[in-house]
């Protein structure tokens, strides 16, 4: 999501996850990150909470970010994301605080802490962890000066959810107890290499897990807490889970989703568990 | 070297009574079945296998899953993460692991965990990521297909947390809670570092202390460096009550930083 990214296929295009969210970045040299998005009700659960797949997206963003410098010349591929939020009423914006914990030859691993804005009260935490890759001709060409402070948005004027941000993805429920929910693939999720974003798969798999568990528990639930381990690049569509519950009570729960590409032979591209509560 | 032999120098799942052999699904990948027995010792306060010795589990069945997978390399674990279903086992828990992705530099197990004494209720999945390497000079391979027997389990008097002396200390300014465990032979793998499983151990100790009568239940494990000198520090910053923030520190070793995890309590 660098400003220098080359406009290879117009990306981001006008319309796109990470300008709706109205996601601000900024970086500074001693390689720490900070981000975030601003809390409207298009990107919260109905009790208020910030929606898992709005902060999965930022977080996802703002590991990219940082991840990328710390293994340049090298590239990055993600492999696996975990978030953890505590429920309750946003606050008027999520902001995601970065810091590297490792940065080894074959991976980098990242910290984030999150924080409502702007009472700075906590709001939970995330990690990530990359694989170092070497180059590919296609990756875009990076070049964020990493010696000064570096602030950046994708936003346009105009930006923003029109409705709800399950809705702008198009996200459809297919069938709510099996925990069953479809994506289809367009340039609004993808990422540079026109492959589903990071962030877009926790929006799927908290959905699933909220439709599964709201059956299973008895009472309406959200997803708070995800294990995301990426497997395969999600590039055709439309993606389709598979959810199997895992444990379920009147308080909360938590289920398996797996997460296939439906246009490439049923191709397993994730892999996540999401713990819900009532 | 035998296949006992072979699991008796490399693992500390002896200490949980870990027999682990492999299965030909017909899938031309390895798949690793296993079993550890529910003895007091490892009992957590949910009444189960402790959320700890789960974990060490998942990492014996999922590990030597994902070696096998990348042979002639060897693997190291990068990231264990593990949902539990239930906290109240019967035992003995029963476990399969299989692999979900193998690449050229790593692989993904997944490992599935069940109670063989309460009609196979599912206890807990969990996801272990390995980095493939080549394995150091002089280790040993197993004989195919794996079958290991850990022999006599350890005599242990108290809790596995109480033999192994981790012990609660004062944390430093920021934590809220602190716990120590010395690096002894015991709970290093014959290339000297601590075993992922005593890892675990020692980060849902700190986290018992932070959050007195809770239980662990969800873990993320990110193994960051190899511990080798000790005493290792598993410092907790409490988010709510609900997660803790745990890093793993080798005070040894100038205090740097081996393991960092995120675990989600009840109760």
């Amino acid at each position: 999501m660098s400003e220098s990214e080359p406009d290879n296929w117009g990306y981001p295009p006008e319309r796109h996850l990470l300008r709706d969210l109205r996601l601000e970045a900024e970086h500074r040299p001693d390689g720490t990150s900070t981000a975030w998005i601003p809390m409207t009700p298009e990107v919260q659960t109905p009790k208020g909470t910030p929606s898992l797949g709005a902060v999965t997206t930022l977080v996802d963003a703002l590991g990219g970010g940082m991840a990328i410098p710390a293994v340049l010349p090298n590239w990055i591929a993600t492999a696996d994301l975990t978030l953890h939020l505590l429920p309750g009423p946003a606050g008027e914006a999520v902001e995601a605080r970065g810091q590297v914990a490792r940065a080894g030859r074959t991976t980098v691993v990242l910290e984030v802490e999150l924080f409502d804005v702007p009472s700075d009260a906590p709001r939970g935490l995330a990690t990530m962890t990359f694989s170092v890759i070497e180059r590919a001709v296609e990756a875009p060409v990076w070049e964020r000066d990493t010696s000064t402070v570096t602030r950046m948005t994708m936003a346009l004027p105009g930006s923003g959810f029109e409705g709800h941000m399950h809705e702008g993805l198009g996200l459809e429920v297919i069938d709510a107890p099996r925990g069953v929910v479809e994506l289809p693939i367009g340039d609004f999720v993808l990422n540079s290499f026109r492959a589903v974003q990071g962030g877009a798969f926790g929006a799927v798999a908290g959905a699933a897990a909220e439709a599964a568990l709201t059956e299973a528990c008895g009472v309406p639930v959200e997803a708070v807490d995800l294990h995301l381990t990426y497997l395969e690049l999600g590039r055709i569509g439309p993606l389709r889970t598979a959810t199997t519950v895992l444990r379920s009570s009147p308080s909360e729960g938590a289920a398996r989703v797996e997460i296939v590409d439906t246009g490439a032979d049923d191709l397993l591209t994730t892999w996540a568990t999401v713990a819900c509560v009532a | 070297m035998s296949a006992n032999e072979f699991e008796r120098a490399r693992s500390f799942g002896r200490y949980i009574g870990m027999t682990l052999w492999e299965v030909d699904d017909g899938s031309g990948s390895p798949v690793i079945e296993g079993f550890a027995p529910v003895r007091d010792a490892v009992r957590g306060p949910g009444g189960g296998m402790a959320t700890g010795a789960l974990l060490t589990l998942a990492d014996g069945l999922g590990g030597l899953c994902g070696g096998l997978a990348v042979l002639p390399r060897w693997v190291v674990s990068t990231n264990l993460m593990l949902r539990v279903a239930r906290l109240d086992h019967v035992g003995p828990i029963r476990g399969r692991a299989r692999v979900l992705r193998r690449g050229r530099n790593g692989v993904v197990t997944q490992i599935e965990l069940r109670d063989d004494g309460n009609a196979d209720a599912l206890v807990g999945e969990a996801v272990l990521t390995s980095a493939a390497l080549d394995p150091p000079e002089g280790m040993p391979m197993p004989p195919r297909p794996v079958d290991i027997d850990p022999g006599p389990l350890p005599e242990i008097e108290g809790t596995l947390r109480d033999a192994l002396g981790i012990h609660e200390v004062d944390p430093p300014d920021g934590y809220d809670a602190a716990v120590r465990m010395e690096v002894t032979h015991e709970v290093r793998n014959p290339w000297g570092i601590v075993h992922g499983g005593a890892t675990a151990m020692v980060i849902e100790a700190a986290v018992a202390v932070a959050t007195p009568g809770a239980v662990v239940t969800d873990t993320v494990l990110h193994f960051l460096q190899p511990g080798r000198a000790g005493p290792m520090e598993a410092r907790v910053r409490s988010i709510d009550r609900r997660y803790g923030s745990v890093g793993l520190y080798d005070t040894g070793a100038g205090g740097r930083r081996t393991a960092a995890a995120v675990t989600t309590t009840a109760g």
